[in-house]
């Protein structure tokens, strides 16, 4: 695999838009998470301060970073499908395979290349919280640092999405517009749609779940729930269990990698 | 001789589209094996099946003899259809990508690139070459690591005057140094001048294979003019060993057995009785007429 992975690279690493993209998202991170610091230690330094609380200094930094950095997944998302659409559009799957690659080669190399961008992507954002915790002050503490996991989970998910969609679709335009769409409109539209029938049907409000939550985009946001005031938030229904979130996350995953692969095994390329 | 390539019965369809209809033939070791027909007759098909980026419809084939496998196909050198390269890389960045994919050496990387002429040009992106160049830079592209197999779908594609001849001179070149070279076009005297052997597809079915001076030409037919055609028709009547003799134009044609034509004799013969000729040349059956004879059957 280093060798095909090498391969990839070769693709890659002269590809403007690749650097061009990585560069934007390395600093979009860095940017998002500087705000939010600023924000919260301008927001510390008011009357109300004492009200507000450090969200940047451990262990809450890890929480922290991870969610607002998660808004920033789509960029290696759109990554991937360029990634994936310029080998069909320049027909290069094709030569990849004439040249002797196997089918199952040229997918898993893709595969093996979004697990990469998502550990890499991770490990920028573990580095940003590392270095913003300990700007706070304190003392480093890796409770809750579960949450950089999280983080990692829900790029591969994102990531993995945007394969698959590449694969099925083949065109850039149409794959990016289907990916964004997806993952921050329509998913979130099916969700209330979700909500609000299980908030017509269920009697006994506390018994019940935001079951919009099992929804391939959702399993991983509900790992990485909204991080603050988390003291002031409703807690009169109730959440799904963690580990049933994270199984059904991981199912998914299973299911995108298990559609890519068998679409561009069988098909004609 | 053993065969690189043997298909049996192939079958391809799209949809309602039946692109292929059962083809089998083998392509021998050592030969250039033409594979001709009109355009939408299965040519690429057929060849992007035994590439493994087509799935057939029913029907199998084998390399070398044995179960088709990515070991194989690295020991080809291809050029399907369309020089499919990285647009934004440059024409050695691409090659290094293939090598590595074929296992080959990078080293042969600068004896490929003279060989298509692209020394000049290799730093540049593939974007900003003509499309001859892109072509030439497939065919180099097929030819790294010197494999002893080479399939080439329409190879002159693009190409002006000069740069087809040089991929004829480069066919004959390696078939010379004994490579087997399986080649696709609808040019028919690309075919009749670089191919050993020919299989004739016509809408997905096979309508003739085997040795080219079998299939293409059952007569030879030699041209002759002089400055009273009436009497050279007449002298040639009496011509002994000759099959017909017709006026075609301003020249009149002898036919004769396949291979046994013999210009002297002809020229000797119209001296002989009293005619001399201005013009004297051998030309096989047209292989347009062949062609058209074999396609419309």
């Amino acid at each position: 695999m280093l060798q095909q992975l090498k391969i990839e690279w070769l693709k890659m690493k002269n590809y403007t838009a690749f650097i061009a993209i990585s560069l934007i998202f390395l600093i979009c991170v860095f940017g998002v998470n500087y705000i939010g610091y600023n924000i919260n230690s301008s927001a510390q330094s008011t009357a109300a301060g004492a009200f507000v609380g450090s969200y940047f200094g451990f262990p809450h930094v890890w929480h922290t970073v991870a969610w607002l950095s998660s808004f920033t997944l789509f960029l290696p998302g759109l990554l991937i499908i360029l990634m994936v659409t310029n080998e069909f559009t320049y027909r290069t799957h094709r030569q990849n395979v004439i040249d002797g690659w196997s089918r199952d080669t040229f997918i898993r190399t893709k595969i093996a290349s979004v697990f990469i961008l998502a550990a890499v992507a991770t490990l920028w954002v573990g580095l940003m919280a590392l270095m913003l915790g300990l700007i706070s002050g304190g003392s480093l503490d890796f409770y809750k640092v579960q949450y950089i996991g999280f983080f990692f989970l829900q790029s591969l998910s994102i990531f993995m999405a945007a394969l698959l969609i590449s694969i099925l679709v083949k065109r850039a335009a149409l794959s990016i517009a289907i990916f964004i769409a997806y993952v921050y409109i329509i998913e979130n539209i099916l969700g209330a749609i979700i909500n609000a029938a299980v908030f017509n049907f269920v009697k006994n409000k506390s018994s019940m779940v935001p079951l919009a939550d099992v929804l391939p985009i959702n399993t991983t946001d509900a790992l990485l729930p909204f991080p603050f005031f988390r003291e002031l938030l409703d807690k009169s229904t109730g959440v799904i269990n963690p580990w049933i979130l994270f199984g059904l996350a991981m199912a998914y995953l299973a299911a995108y990698v298990y559609f890519a692969r068998r679409h561009f095994l069988t098909r004609d390329l | 001789m053993s065969s690189v390539l043997e298909i049996s019965d192939l079958k391809k369809n799209y949809g309602r589209v039946q692109a292929l209809k059962g083809v089998s033939f083998s392509v021998p070791k050592g030969s250039v094996f033409g594979i001709l027909g009109p355009n939408g007759s299965g040519k690429t098909t057929m060849l992007g099946i035994v590439t493994d980026i087509l799935r057939p419809t029913a029907g199998s084939f084998k390399w070398f003899g044995e179960t088709p496998t990515d070991a194989h196909r690295r020991q080809l050198g291809t050029l399907l259809e369309t020089p499919n390269f990285y647009h934004y890389l440059s024409a050695e960045r691409n090659l290094r990508i293939a090598a590595q994919i074929k296992q080959r050496s990078e080293a042969d990387i600068p004896r490929v690139l003279d060989i298509v002429n692209l020394t000049a040009r290799k730093k540049d992106r593939f974007t900003t070459y003509s499309l001859g160049m892109k072509q030439r830079l497939a065919i180099g592209a097929a030819l790294l690591g010197n494999p002893d197999v080479l399939v080439l779908d329409e190879p002159t594609n693009g190409l002006d005057p000069v740069g087809i001849a040089e991929i004829r001179a480069l066919i004959k070149d390696l078939h010379q140094q004994g490579k087997t070279i399986i080649m696709a076009s609808h040019l028919l005297d690309e075919v009749e001048k670089v191919c050993t052997h020919v299989a004739i597809l016509k809408s997905g079915q096979l309508v003739a294979s085997g040795h080219v001076d079998e299939i293409l030409a059952h007569e030879d037919v030699v041209e002759v003019s002089a400055a009273d055609l009436t009497a050279l028709e007449q002298a040639l009547q009496s011509l002994p060993g000759k099959s017909r003799v017709w006026l075609d134009g301003e020249q009149v044609c002898v036919s004769f057995p396949a291979g046994s034509s013999a210009l002297e004799t002809v020229n000797r013969h119209c001296f002989d009785h009293g005619t001399v000729l201005n013009h004297l040349a051998l030309r096989r059956k047209s292989l347009e007429a062949k062609f058209f004879e074999l396609t419309n059957a």
